[in-house]
């Protein structure tokens, strides 16, 4: 069985971390977009980005867009695999609990 | 240990969260595709309006061609920007031919008497595909291509000599607010 990632686990990183591996074959996102989807708050979004950031799933890349700065943020690659260890936990434990209709 | 019900709850919202990223994802690709063809279509109509049916061809056909490399632009800077998926220029030029041999046939197996069905014609299918885009979760396609479909109909029975033009403002000028509307996501 797959084991939980107690960092993925929370929810609001759950989704951060969800947006991001969605957006792996788009334009990266910045934080702007990014709260916008989540509809989250500019500071508790910060906070769990940075957490993300420091456990290395999340990477955080300053750019310029013409003379405004922008965030990129983009899943990494372990930050793309806990993701689907998280995911894959979630749906396991989503299948024992179901009886087996070939039991019968 | 986490119950199923609460698994069940984080798997489906981060589901959703996916599909939303997704969806935006596409709308931010589609937009600057849609701005372009609706730019095309939009002076493409007006100068059909304005010019002799005889010299159509040459009015549309380096339209088309401007439209087809435009869009190879498009592609091309939106993989430069990370994006992985859309048409290739291969594809894009084969689409183009397609569509334009799919118009042709039909246009041929029906022979229209008059010009208005010829100009109705590509505004009518342009709003079928977004209207079938819009089912299947591309909303904001969806109601671009409604709006396109009866403003269409509504020229086609009530614009008479004007019809071009009409056709220009709402297949064109739809296709360009569409286009920002997808980009504002």
């Amino acid at each position: 069985m797959a084991a939980p990632d107690e960092i993925i686990h929370q929810s609001l990183r759950l989704r951060i971390m969800a947006a991001l591996y969605a957006a792996r074959d788009l334009e990266p996102l910045d934080f702007g977009k990014l709260k916008a989807l989540l509809q989250a708050t500019d500071g508790n979004l910060g906070s769990h980005l940075t957490t993300l950031e420091n456990a290395g799933y999340v990477s955080v890349e300053k750019q310029l867009a013409g003379r405004k700065p922008r965030t990129c943020l983009n899943i990494t690659p372990s930050g793309a695999s806990a993701f689907r260890n998280h995911t894959n936990y979630l749906r396991e434990i989503i299948e024992a609990a179901e009886p087996d209709p070939s039991a019968n | 240990m986490i119950s199923k019900a609460e698994a069940a709850a984080s798997l489906s919202e981060a589901d959703a969260v996916g599909r939303r990223t997704r969806t935006a994802g596409g709308y931010a690709v589609a937009g600057p595709h849609l701005i372009l063809w609706g730019a095309i279509w939009l002076v493409g109509y007006t100068v059909t309006g304005l010019v002799d049916p005889r010299f159509l061809s040459l009015v549309w056909l380096p339209l088309v061609l401007a439209g087809t490399v435009g869009a190879t632009m498009l592609g091309r800077r939106a993989r430069t920007r990370g994006v992985r998926f859309g048409a290739t220029p291969i594809r894009s030029l084969v689409m183009a031919v397609s569509i334009a041999l799919f118009f042709l046939a039909v246009y041929l197996v029906f022979q229209p008497a008059t010009l208005a069905p010829y100009l109705v014609f590509p505004a009518l299918v342009t709003a079928l595909i977004y209207l079938v885009m819009g089912v299947y979760g591309w909303p904001r396609l969806g109601w671009i291509g409604a709006g396109m479909f009866l403003v269409s109909m509504g020229a086609y029975f009530f614009a008479g000599s004007y019809l071009p033009f009409c056709i220009a403002l709402a297949g064109g000028g739809g296709l360009m607010l569409g286009g920002t509307w997808l980009r504002s996501v």
